[in-house]
């Protein structure tokens, strides 16, 4: 049985407004858009040092967008499989399977190459976010952007 | 062992909805499935599982071939003026 944080979920990523965030080029929009603000989390961390408060106002847009990515997506990565059907839990899983490679790869990369420029250790400190919040979400971005148009007329 | 997956199956789904007047939200609600799914087996975009098969076909009472074929359906006019 769904507990109830689960069907609220299921309540808001079935919802009229979600409806509205169906189409690709919304979907795309949004994972640029959670580049762009895991970045803005990067350079807030590396420019604003050690004040708490204000690093945690800088990753405000990132969870909004990381929230309208969640209802685009019909919440297929927070629900659970019996509140999902037999596609929204094969997008799930070929997500997962091919961000793995993505992931991997990118995060090599980024660590080989703030290895290699020897950053000091607040602008290390925003690199390692940035990897870290976008690889967090490499599955969701991968099914955001390969995801097919849907068409819910009719 | 070998996938399966250039095998793309034809539907006469979106037919079946338009002739019984019957929604994608009514259809998925009968089987199970979310109504955006539909869509996607409607367009092909989705190659569905065997069991959803059955249950679509069942929904509309009819065989599974009937329904799901490999090959792309004749138009339902040539098959009319065949008999």
């Amino acid at each position: 049985m769904a507990s109830k944080l689960q069907s609220l979920m299921f309540g808001q990523v079935n919802s009229a407004f979600a409806d509205r965030l169906q189409s690709r080029a919304i979907r795309r929009s949004m994972v640029l858009a959670l580049f762009a603000s895991a970045a803005l989390v990067g350079v807030g961390i590396a420019g604003i040092g050690d004040r708490f408060w204000w690093m945690i106002i800088v990753t405000v847009p990132f969870w909004i967008v990381a929230a309208l990515l969640n209802l685009s997506l019909r919440g297929i990565f927070e629900l659970n499989d019996e509140l999902l059907d037999e596609h929204q839990i094969a997008v799930r899983n070929a997500s997962y399977k091919s961000a793995y490679g993505y992931a991997l790869v990118f995060l090599v990369i980024v660590a080989t190459v703030a290895t290699g420029l020897a950053l000091e250790r607040r602008y290390a400190f925003a690199v390692a976010a940035f990897a870290f919040l976008t690889g967090a979400l490499a599955p969701r971005l991968v099914a955001a952007w390969t995801l097919e148009d849907s068409d819910d007329r009719g | 062992m070998t996938a399966d997956k250039e095998v793309e199956f034809h539907n006469r789904l979106k037919l079946l909805r338009a002739e019984r007047s019957v929604s994608r939200k009514e259809l998925a609600q009968a089987v199970g499935v979310h109504p955006q799914t539909i869509g996607y087996i409607e367009r092909r975009q989705y190659n569905l599982s065997l069991s959803l098969a059955f249950r679509l076909a069942n929904y509309f009472g009819l065989s599974l071939d009937a329904v799901f074929s490999f090959e792309a359906f004749s138009p339902l006019n040539n098959e009319v003026l065949k008999e």
